[in-house]
């Protein structure tokens, strides 16, 4: 492993230390701190996202091992808090290590085992206990019985106009209907066009229904010709009132979709001049 | 432009009038703040103060009165009750913070308590960029945080203000090879540096600001007595240098990282001396 100037530095100022300070000449000479600025092993300064005016400090290697500038540890222990503020950040810095030399011995003293992370002072810009996953929530997905089966009314339109579905369903009452197949599952009862047999498999083709009730609506055909206009007029009404349900609801969700459209528009219309406070003291 | 266009821009320009009239302001945040200063207020310095420095980093402002253009409070980590303020006087180029800011330390949720008043200027700032060059200043036995500091010419010429004049940094100098300063804490040769965020508003609802992290400590030297102190026989004023590492973690509400190290630095303001409007 490649050991640095910087690496040797620190090793040299922790035996200096230790030494108690024996050779703070030495260190100020051989380390890269007296040297000041030969602490520093990049070539060139990265550009931040801010930008300097004033002359960033380029930072090159120099293997000059006499430099006066930097930091030192004079080892005569003259530091003394100077000014109020620095007398009061000590006092509250040496109040709060104590503190915590406190707690770890403590805690060392219960056996906890969170005794280890107590000391860990200023070293560490900011460590965080490693999020554990949760445990993914179990539930049971509900569980939906199927409905019974309902007779199911279906018509057929045999017109070769589709036009728009809506105008469709709004003029169906007035425009003739060609063909209407009415299928239930029990009784069936089958009407059909011209073309019966054709119809009566157009819808049968998208139904599991129609099929169940295949067997017994043929049987029905037969004797379902001669009640054809009166189920004509029997199912007329229920298909039109259903569809002026569906239209209504249609209309109301339209509306309320435009409301609610609206007033979202107008929210982000405000909070593109709604002031935020992101910051306070 | 057509009719339709234009009826449509006049339309949304109708309707950013009135929502901008109904939308919802927040209040000031600059309050509480010693001196009730706030942002966009001013205070006023006595030049002399600086004028009459010998030997010292610090250069005279050029107005005695000065915008207070952003205001920040510096939680210490090791005791959140300290209540250390910044009026900013100025914060550099795109906010970036090389400016002056005028420090107040005052009493515990009482901002009439004036403990420590200071004037800093803005000297130079590194980049570490390594892990080694940063281990430096994050308290990891050496670097910053040791019983001293020396400034040689290299770093006097990275002083903008000193190096535009020639000859002033090696009058600043005077003949040695460094400028000393002492540590402003006792503790012996080495203590852990000071850690502390910092959240600063730029404006008086605190939409536009900066928030980070420091690693910080101060350096004082005291400095050749002036004529005042000469006549009397007192000390010089002291000169503080404010070393601090900073890591800034948003600004204006969006992540944006950034780190450097700063170097500031100040001398002490006399509250007598001081208005702030």
């Amino acid at each position: 492993m490649r050991i640095t100037r910087l690496q040797l530095a620190a090793a040299l100022t922790a035996i200096a230390l230790v030494a108690g300070g024996a050779a703070p000449a030495a260190f100020a000479k051989g380390s890269g701190f007296s040297g000041g600025r030969s602490s520093f092993s990049s070539s060139s300064s990265s550009s931040r996202s801010y930008s300097s005016p004033s002359v960033s400090r380029s930072v090159s290697y120099d293997a000059s091992p006499a430099r006066a500038s930097g930091f030192v540890s004079t080892g005569t222990g003259r530091a003394a808090a100077t000014t109020s503020l620095g007398s009061t950040l000590s006092a509250a810095h040496a109040s709060r290590d104590a503190a915590t030399t406190l707690n770890a011995r403590q805690s060392s003293a219960s056996g906890s085992s969170n005794a280890g992370s107590a000391g860990s002072g200023y070293g560490a810009t900011g460590s965080y206990a490693a999020g554990t996953n949760a445990p993914a929530p179990s539930y049971n997905a509900p569980t939906y019985s199927a409905p019974a089966p309902v007779p199911q009314t279906v018509v057929v339109h045999q017109s070769g106009n589709d036009g728009f579905f809506l105008g469709w369903l709004l003029g169906h009452d007035s425009a003739p209907r060609e063909t209407v197949m009415v299928q239930q599952a029990t009784p069936a009862t089958v009407q059909s066009g011209p073309d019966g047999s054709s119809g009566y498999q157009g819808a049968q083709a998208g139904f599991n229904a129609p099929a169940q009730g295949a067997a017994p609506a043929s049987s029905a055909v037969s004797g379902g010709e001669r009640a054809t206009p009166t189920l004509q007029q029997a199912v007329k009404p229920p298909g039109s009132a259903v569809l002026k349900v569906v239209v209504w609801l249609l209309g109301i969700g339209g509306a309320a979709w435009l409301v609610v459209s609206l007033f979202k528009g107008w929210a982000a219309r405000k909070a593109r001049f709604t002031s935020k406070t992101n910051y306070r003291l | 432009m057509g009719l339709f266009n234009l009826a449509n821009r006049v339309a949304s320009k109708k309707l950013d009038d009135l929502a901008r009239e109904h939308a919802h302001q927040t209040g000031r945040v600059d309050t509480g703040l010693p001196f009730g200063a706030r942002v966009g207020g001013l205070i006023q310095l006595v030049l002399a103060d600086f004028a009459l420095l010998e030997g010292s980093l610090l250069y005279t402002p050029s107005a005695a009165q000065q915008a207070i253009v952003a205001a920040s409070r510096l939680h210490i980590d090791a005791d959140e009750d300290l209540s250390i303020y910044r009026l900013y006087t100025s914060t550099g180029v795109d906010r970036d913070g090389q400016g002056a800011f005028l420090q107040i330390m005052t009493g515990k949720d009482r901002p009439q308590d004036i403990r420590d008043l200071a004037y800093y200027q803005f000297l130079f700032r590194e980049y570490p960029t390594t892990p080694e060059e940063q281990d430096a200043y994050l308290g990891n036995g050496y670097g910053l945080g040791a019983d001293h500091y020396d400034m040689d010419s290299d770093e006097l010429g990275m002083i903008s203000h000193v190096a535009k004049r020639d000859g002033r940094a090696q009058a600043l100098l005077a003949g040695a090879e460094a400028i000393g300063f002492d540590r402003d804490a006792a503790g012996g040769d080495y203590i852990r540096p000071w850690r502390a965020s910092e959240r600063r508003i730029d404006d008086a609802l605190g939409a536009k600001g900066v928030e980070k992290t420091l690693s910080f400590m101060q350096y004082v030297r005291e400095l050749p007595a002036g004529l005042a102190q000469s006549t009397t026989g007192a000390h010089g004023p002291i000169e503080r240098l404010w070393v601090a590492f900073e890591h800034v973690t948003s600004m204006d509400g969006r992540p944006a990282s950034a780190a450097w190290v700063d170097y500031f630095a100040g001398v002490a303001i006399d509250p007598a001396h001081l208005k702030v409007f």
